[in-house]
This record gives C-alpha cells, sequence and structure tokens, in this order.
C-alpha cells in the first residue's frame, strides 16, 4: 500500500493507456496508438461505440444522432487531417460521400433569403451578389480566414509541436489576432451587416455571441467548411464509431463496453490506472480522457486532494458550452412534395447572436433553429416515399437542469411542438400532417448516453481567453497530473467531429513522444 | 524556447485575459459538479430498479396483477412513464439469467402518487412457458423484484398520433390500454379512447370490471368493446374478429384516428390486412412489439435444414470465451440465456438493440419481421441475438459488462 491507500499490487489487468470513452476522440485516440503498437484499452459506458457518433431506429425510420457535416476531410487531391488519417494511416476503408449543397439561411427579420454553398469563392460571389458592394471587403476577410486555417493546418501537422520560427515567418496573422474577438476583427473589415448576417451561418458552430467569441475558432470554422468541402459517411456517423471500434481490436487494442471509469488512481502526481464500476482495477501509466475535465477532476480522479489546485483553478474559470434539443422527424412523403427542397436550413429572425445566445440561457422555446433534411444526401436514409427532419437548437447549460423529472416528457413535448410550428411556418411547409415519428432529444438525452456533464455537447465556451492559442498555452496545466490527456469537445479545436479526431490522434502522438521520452531516461 | 514559450510571449493580451478570468475563479476554486441534469437522468433512466410486490390481486385462474414498489418504502419514488410502456422483469430460474417484458398496466400517475408510486403489472400465465409460471408459483407480497425502468414507444405521443385512440387488443394485450384509460379518466392524458377488446371468451377478457367502471365515469372519453370470437350465445356484445366490418360499425369514420394495437402475434397479421381494406394511413398505426416468433421454424424463410437442430455457439466475452449449446428455433439470447451467460435484453422482439452482438462467423437466419436493426449493424455484421437464430455453428462476441457476468 502507498499512503493513498492504493495497492500496485491489485490490480485486475494491465495495458500501457487507458482510453475512457468512446467518442470521437477515445475512437481515434485509440486506433492510433494501437495503430502504432502501444498498448491500449478503451473503456466505454454505453453498450456501444459512439457516444454522439450514433444513430437510432423509430419505427420504420433511422435517425443520425449528431453529424451534419464532416469537414477537413476534402477530396483526394487535397486530403484534409481527417481524410489523411483514417485513408493513409488507419486504412479504415470508408469512403465519403460529399455534401454538394449548402445552406440556405433564412432570416425573417432581416428579409434573407439565400443559398450559400460549402466553398469559398461561390460563398463569396453569393454574398456579393445578394449584397452589392461587399465583394472586396469580404475577400480580404475570407483571406484571412484561409491564413488562419493554414495555420492550424500547420499546427495539426505538426502534430501539435510547432515550430515557433516557423509559426512566426508564415503564420503571423494567427498570432496577430488571437487576442481579439470575432466581432473586433470583423469589424475592422467594414463589411456590409447583411453580409455579415450570412456569414453568421456558421454561428451555429461555436454558438455563443460575436462579442466573446475567440476570432481564432470563428476563422477556422469557417475555413473548415468552406476550404475543403463538407462530407457525410455512406450511412450515418455511427459507421465512423463502428469502423474505427473494428479496427482498433483488428489492431490489438482492447475494448470493454457496458464498462464504466469510476475512479482515476493516481499516485504521487501521477496516473498509475483506473477502476472501473464492477470494481475492477486496470493498471495503466496513461490515461486519455474523452469525459471533460469538470467530470475528471470533480469526480473521477482518486483520491481527491490529487487534483492539483491550478488544474481546479482552470476548470472553475472555463465555462461549460452550450447543449442542445433537437427534434427528429420521420414524414411520411418524400422531402420534394413537402417543399423541403434543401440539405441544411438556417432559420431565424435575425442574426443577433447575443439575443440568440440570451434566449438560449432560458426555459422558453428558442426561435433560432437549424434543419437538416439529410435525404438529399444520404441515400436510402429512409424508405422510399417518406423524408427525415431534424431540428436543432442551442440552450445555455443550465436550463435544462431546470426542469423536474415529472415535467420532463411534457417540456420536450412543448418546445418540439414550438420548433416544429415555427419550422412549418418559415419554409411553408406542413409537417405535423405528415408526422410518422418524432423524437426529441434534450440534454438530459445526451447526458443520459454519453455521460456529459449536463449534457453539455459543446466543450467549453471559445472565450479569447480559453480558445485555441491560449488551450495550446493550457495544455501543460492539465498535464498536472502526469499521465493523463484530454480528446473530444473541450479540447484544443472548435468542439465538432473533426476537432475530436484530431484531438485523440493528436494525444496518441503527445503520450508516445513522452514514452520515448521517458524510456531514454530509463535506459 | 517551445512553442508555449513563444506564444506566452506573442500574445500577451490573451494572456492577460487568461489570468484576469482565472483569478477571478481563483475567488472559488472549486469545480461545480453539482450536475440537476445527471440527476434528471437518474431518476428518469435509473439502470435498475429494485422493487417489491406489495399486493397481488387475482383475475381468474390464469391472471394476477401485482403492485410493485420501491424496495426503500415511500420516500423512494419511481421514474415517471408513458401510459404503454413495459417493464423488463429479469431473473435467475433454474439457473438461466432471463428477462421478460411486462407492459405497466396501472396509470402514470398512479407511480408518481405523493402517498406513495407503484408499478402494476398483469402476467398471464402461459401455461407452456418458463417465466409466467415461476411468476405465478412463487411472487407474494414481500417478494423482491428485480426490472429494468420503464421502456419502450408505444406510447400516445399528441405531436404525431390522433386525438381519437383506437386501441386493437386481444388477450393480455389489454394491459397498455388500461394504463392509457386510467390516465386519460383521471384527466392527464388528453386522448379519447375506443378499445376494441378481441377475446376467445368472455372468461378471458381481464379488468372487465374495471373498464366498465371507468368507462361510466367519463363515456364520451373511453368506449369498450368487447369482440368474441368463441361466443357461447349469451353474450351481449360483438362477436367474432376485429375486421374491417367490426371496424367501420364502431369507429365509423377512420380518418383522424390513430389505432394502437397490441395483442398475440396472430391478431397482428390479422388486423395488418383488415388495414390495408380500410386504407388506414401508415402513420396512424402504432404496433407494440410482439416478442419472439413462437414458431419461428414455420417462416416460409427458415432454412428447412435447421429444423429441430441444435448448434455449438462459441461467444466470446470481454474476457474469455464460452461454448455453449443453441437451438436452431429458438434465438440466440436464449441460448446465452439457458447457459446462465447475462447478456442484457429488453424488448425480445429485435427492436431495441440492447442486445446488440457482433457475428465474427457462422450461418443465422434473421427473422426479417423482427428485424429493426440498424443499417450500420446490417453492413458491419452486428445482430440482435433476440431475433437471430443459429442454423449452423455460429461464434458471435457479446458485450459482457463485469456487473451483468458476475
Ligand atoms: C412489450 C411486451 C409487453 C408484454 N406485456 C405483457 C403483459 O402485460 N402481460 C403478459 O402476461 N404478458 C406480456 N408480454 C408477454 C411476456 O413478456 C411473456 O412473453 C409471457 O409472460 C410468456 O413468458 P413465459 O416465459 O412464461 O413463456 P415463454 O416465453 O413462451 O417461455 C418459453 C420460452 O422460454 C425459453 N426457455 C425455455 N426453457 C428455458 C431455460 N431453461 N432457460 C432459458 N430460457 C428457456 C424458450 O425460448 C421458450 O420458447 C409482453 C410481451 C412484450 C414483448
Ligand atoms: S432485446 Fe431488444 S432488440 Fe433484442
Amino acid at each position: 500500500m502507498n499512503h493513498d491507500g492504493v495497492s500496485h499490487s491489485s490490480f485486475d489487468e494491465s495495458t500501457d493507456v487507458v482510453v475512457m470513452g468512446s467518442g470521437m476522440g477515445g475512437l481515434s485516440a485509440a486506433a492510433k496508438l494501437a495503430r502504432e503498437g502501444v498498448g491500449v484499452t478503451l473503456l466505454e459506458q454505453n453498450n456501444m461505440p459512439g457516444g454522439f457518433a450514433t444513430s437510432f431506429r423509430r419505427g420504420r425510420f433511422e435517425f443520425e444522432a449528431s453529424l451534419h457535416i464532416l469537414t477537413d476531410y476534402g477530396p483526394a487531391e487535397n486530403k484534409g487531417f481527417v481524410r489523411k488519417f483514417f485513408e493513409d494511416e488507419l486504412n479504415l476503408g470508408l469512403p465519403m460521400i460529399r455534401v454538394d449543397q449548402g445552406y440556405h439561411l433564412i432570416l425573417s427579420d432581416e428579409e434573407i433569403d439565400v443559398d450559400v454553398p460549402f466553398d469559398m469563392d461561390g460563398f463569396i460571389d453569393v454574398v456579393a451578389s445578394e449584397v452589392p458592394g461587399s465583394f472586396k471587403a469580404l475577400r480580404q476577410y475570407m483571406n484571412l480566414c484561409l491564413e488562419i486555417g493554414r495555420a492550424i493546418d500547420y499546427i495539426a501537422e505538426a502534430d501539435g509541436n510547432p515550430d515557433p520560427m516557423v509559426l512566426l515567418k508564415n503564420h503571423k496573422s494567427l498570432l496577430a489576432t488571437a487576442g481579439y474577438t470575432a466581432k473586433e476583427v470583423t469589424d475592422r473589415f467594414h463589411i456590409p451587416p447583411k453580409a455579415v448576417s450570412i456569414l453568421g451561418v456558421f454561428w451555429p458552430y461555436i454558438g455563443i455571441p460575436f462579442d466573446r467569441m475567440s476570432f481564432t475558432i470563428w476563422a477556422t470554422a469557417i475555413n473548415s467548411v468552406l476550404t475543403r468541402g463538407c462530407y457525410y459517411p455512406p450511412i450515418n456517423s455511427f459507421q465512423i464509431s463502428t469502423a474505427l471500434d473494428k479496427k482498433i481490436r483488428e489492431l490489438g487494442g482492447r475494448t470493454y463496453y457496458s464498462t464504466r471509469v469510476e475512479k482515476i488512481l493516481v499516485d504521487r502526481g501521477k496516473i498509475i490506472g483506473v477502476q472501473t464500476n464492477g470494481g475492477r482495477r486496470i493498471r495503466a501509466d496513461w490515461v486519455i480522457s474523452n469525459a471533460s475535465p469538470t467530470t475528471v477532476y470533480g469526480r473521477l480522479i482518486h483520491p481527491a486532494h490529487a487534483v492539483p489546485r491550478a488544474a481546479k483553478r482552470l476548470t472553475a474559470a472555463r465555462k461549460n458550452g452550450i447543449s442542445l434539443f433537437v427534434v427528429y422527424m420521420g414524414l411520411d412523403r418524400p422531402a420534394h412534395e413537402l417543399g423541403l427542397t434543401h440539405h441544411e436550413y438556417y432559420l431565424g429572425p435575425d442574426m443577433d447572436t447575443q439575443k440568440a445566445y440570451d434566449i438560449g440561457d432560458m426555459l422558453v422555446p428558442h426561435i433560432a433553429t437549424s434543419a437538416l433534411c439529410p435525404n438529399h444526401v444520404v441515400p436510402g436514409v429512409s424508405p422510399p416515399g417518406t423524408c427525415e427532419l431534424i431540428l436543432n437548437q442551442s440552450y445555455g447549460a443550465d436550463v435544462w437542469g431546470q426542469v423536474s423529472p415529472d415535467d420532463y416528457f411534457e417540456t420536450k413535448r412543448r418546445f418540439a411542438r414550438a420548433a416544429v410550428g415555427h419550422v412549418e411556418r418559415t419554409i411553408g411547409t406542413s409537417l405535423f400532417d405528415h408526422m410518422e415519428e418524432i423524437e426529441s432529444a434534450a440534454p438530459q438525452t445526451f447526458c443520459r448516453y454519453t455521460g456529459s456533464h449536463k449534457g453539455v455537447v459543446y466543450g467549453y465556451e471559445h472565450d479569447v481567453w480559453d480558445s485555441v492559442i491560449p488551450r495550446a498555452l493550457s495544455l501543460p496545466l492539465e498535464g498536472y497530473i502526469k499521465g493523463l490527456e484530454f480528446v473530444g469537445g473541450h479540447g484544443l479545436l472548435v468542439q465538432g467531429y473533426s476537432a475530436a479526431i484530431s484531438t485523440g490522434r493528436l494525444s496518441a502522438l503527445t503520450i508516445m513522444g513522452k514514452m520515448k521520452r521517458k524510456s531514454r531516461f530509463t535506459e | 524556447m517551445n512553442f508555449f514559450e513563444f506564444t506566452v510571449g506573442t500574445v500577451g493580451t490573451v494572456r492577460a485575459l487568461a489570468q484576469r478570468a482565472l483569478k477571478k475563479a481563483a475567488a472559488r476554486p472549486f469545480i461545480d459538479t453539482d450536475d440537476p441534469v445527471r440527476r434528471t437522468v437518474s431518476i428518469l433512466h435509473p439502470p435498475a430498479l429494485d422493487l417489491v410486490v406489495s399486493d397481488v390481486f387475482e383475475h381468474g385462474p390464469d391472471g394476477r396483477t401485482f403492485r410493485l414498489v420501491p424496495t426503500g418504502g415511500k420516500g423512494d419514488r419511481l421514474p415517471p412513464f408513458r401510459a404503454g410502456q413495459y417493464l423488463s422483469i429479469k431473473g435467475t430460474w433454474g439457473g438461466a439469467c432471463v428477462s421478460r417484458p411486462y407492459s405497466i398496466s396501472s396509470a402514470p400517475y398512479e407511480a408518481l402518487l405523493a402517498t406513495g408510486g407503484y408499478y402494476e403489472i398483469t402476467v398471464k400465465r402461459q401455461s407452456d412457458g418458463l417465466v409466467s409460471p415461476h411468476i405465478f408459483s412463487t411472487w407474494q407480497k414481500a417478494t423482491r423484484v428485480s426490472a429494468s425502468g420503464p421502456h419502450g414507444e408505444f406510447y400516445h405521443e399528441p405531436l404525431r398520433d390522433a386525438g381519437d385512440i383506437v386501441a386493437i387488443a386481444g388477450g393480455s394485450g389489454i394491459t397498455p390500454f388500461l394504463s392509457m384509460a386510467r390516465e386519460i379518466i383521471h384527466g392527464d392524458m388528453e386522448a379519447r379512447l375506443v378499445i376494441l377488446y378481441g377475446v376467445r371468451t368472455m372468461d378471458e377478457a381481464l379488468f372487465e370490471k374495471e373498464l366498465i367502471r371507468l368507462a361510466g365515469v367519463a363515456p364520451d372519453r373511453l368506449r369498450v368493446c368487447y369482440v368474441v370470437s368463441e361466443p357461447d350465445g349469451t353474450e351481449k356484445c360483438a362477436t367474432g374478429f376485429i375486421d374491417e366490418g367490426l371496424i367501420k360499425k364502431e369507429i365509423g369514420d377512420i380518418s383522424d384516428k390513430s389505432f394502437f394495437v397490441c395483442g398475440p402475434q396472430a391478431l397482428y397479421a390479422f388486423f395488418n390486412s383488415e388495414a390495408q381494406k380500410l386504407t388506414i394511413p401508415r402513420r396512424r398505426i402504432r404496433w407494440e412489439v410482439s416478442g419472439p416468433n413462437r414458431v419461428i421454424g414455420a417462416h416460409p424463410a427458415f432454412p428447412k435444414k435447421a429444423t429441430g437442430r441444435e448448434y455449438a455457439l462459441v461467444v466470446y466475452l470481454d474476457r474469455g470465451q464460452k461454448t455453449v449449446p443453441a437451438r436452431a428455433e429458438e434465438p440466440i439470447l436464449v441460448a446465452l440465456e439457458r447457459a446462465g451467460i447475462a447478456a442484457d435484453s429488453r424488448c425480445r422482439s429485435g427492436q431495441c438493440g440492447i442486445c446488440r452482438a457482433e457475428l465474427i462467423s457462422g450461418e443465422v437466419f434473421i427473422d426479417p419481421e423482427n428485424d429493426a436493426r440498424r443499417r450500420v449493424d446490417k453492413e458491419y455484421g452486428f445482430i440482435h441475438s433476440c431475433s437471430t437464430y443459429p442454423v449452423g455453428d455460429c461464434t458471435i462476441r457479446i458485450v459482457s459488462p463485469e456487473v451483468l457476468t458476475g
């Protein structure tokens, strides 16, 4: 026994790295480690892989739980890091479909009703024709976003360990803008307000007001969507989860499902293993957590006093990102008959991001809604003669916690009714009359299936002080417990699939780097 | 100089901002783990329920209702549910770890009573069955029962379903409708319900008095119509089957009514053809999951060579493996249960996916009427073990949590 009461000999099995959670971050980390021959054991509380990257059935419909578009994948001749990872490193055998249609944006109070494509030149052309005189400023602005994108690509390609001189020489704009909000930087370009509103179509990816949002993350989001196009798996996101899960085992990794990590065992500031809900102890020097620092530092580290004060301080200072309310509908008519002409809609009164955010912080039905009709992109997503429509609204992390268990079903129903009615009116279609299936997911649903704290979907908010660059700065802070790494939505980059995949892969590389260094010392 | 030192030097603004935020947090450097969302989830969807029988009510020789309350007594609360949902009852009977779904026959409001909530399930004894005879012979007041939380999609959803519900019930399939009837009469469910209850003889009808009483309270919201298929001439109700003619006569205009169907498997096929004659739109019919096909060997697509055969089933668990015998005409799930392997199950009808397993090799027959697998599972060789039958030696891998396999 050591002084914390954890016996080093009382382990049931051992591995090099425990990956806790099988979201995109955890799966990517485990796959990368297994690929490199590192012993990895993946533990997931749910009975199957994926976290948010999953699907579910209702009647004869199957619904994608979360994925709208996969960014940073890219065409064969201009591969993004996701594609390089999946194809070249993992040989995952998972061809993706390119999403050709962009967004249909309707902002009723601003009289904006426009189709915006998922490519840079097309986007600028559309905005320029909608808002005469905006072309030049917008082009300059987009060039800046492109530069930020290239800088982020460079950091990713340098496997998280970029050469400062290269950054300084080639990616000055990243450093120059990192201290500013999206609003501050955007204002300098004097882009006509209507054009800025159209740009706001990317707002839901970040979900916090422009005047708090880090410009870095904003530019990264715009750049990801517009430069390499958007992709989607041939079936749905659960295909990515399943392919990665199978790959991990094929490469010699172990996967345990319906197994929850209850304790992360720490001795003298170092990870020594984990304990599961079944009481099994797995010995490991490294833990990669797909769960948030809030959960890990707040509940899982054992003994609790092993959490360094600085880690507590940082975690306490961060603000939980938003969660979502999602309505999934199976409709008994084809999309075109219902006038659902687009893959994805963004519907709101205007692009007042502060207002939208404030409404999302109250327990009232939201007005800003995105609506996804996957039939335009994924063949066979629903039975012939039918279509699906999936609505998303964002809510603050503390909103749905106000709903008591006894009111929960009724509240979900009330919000769903409002959301569907709003979309019916805005698009001018008929949904209630064709409703064959309807299900809604609230933060409670996400918490249930992914264990996320308060059902948060978007990690921590990307305030200027807590975005890519400062997170890169605070990485050593998170390393306060030796052997502990974080991946997923609360990681370095913008939340979302490609970011989680990238953080997973990077964390594997980081650990392998440290392992090498350690073995050099002990040799 | 590494990247971090470099950026610390360069991005002074960010650093200052971060320090300000951290300083503010330093005043209360504790991590707020309080999570009301998680608390709600643990009330709504507990991983398992420990219940105890508080009362038993007889309905003739072969029907019994068990009132189940939390073991913790009145302070303990039950998860809310929606009328029409079921509990999966778990137990070990004769060395087998099995589950059986039973619809909750009590009303949702009764689960939440401040004076002590309860669920009731009503079990019909199946003389050739496994679990129902055991329940009849062993459950009495104070018997401990383990169950899942409430599950299932067979409930009235006002955003989707019509306000007028037509229940097509057969045998013990009345139970979810009793729950709905009680909730409607109590005023907690906004719908009108007409129950067409098909029974062989009136003796078989469950809850006759209770249903008449409820319908008497509010005839505009609840009506019950018995349909006896083997009449002895004394009945005052309809006779025959719940067919097109009877539905037209009892229901009249079928437009804007939602049909909910629950009962024995034969009823499903029968009503399906009647519904087509009546041209009821698909979205207006909700089917309760029907349990495993009891005569899968008679399915036209079932491979004849497998009839009566038994095969070797190799089961990869998280740790180790087992080889167990598996009968061709029983779901793979039953082979696991017979072997005492506690694989999770819930609906036993191929719908919920909790029994998902990976088919590594071997030939299986998947009941096409009970195949609700997701597209990815079909593509990547996953099965639902409750609706999959071995028709050759097979190897599967199941999720085998330590807490279950023990
Ligand atoms: C959603 C749903 C709701 C339901 N609600 C109700 C309800 O409200 N009331 C009600 O009465 N019924 C209800 N049922 C039916 C109920 O779940 C049971 O199927 C029924 O009680 C019969 O169970 P049984 O075990 O007695 O019989 P069976 O399930 O027919 O038992 C025989 C079967 O047990 C298996 N078996 C035999 N020996 C063994 C062994 N040694 N080890 C393991 N397995 C073995 C074999 O597969 C055999 O086919 C519902 C079913 C569903 C799907
Ligand atoms: S138990 Fe529900 S699908 Fe098998």
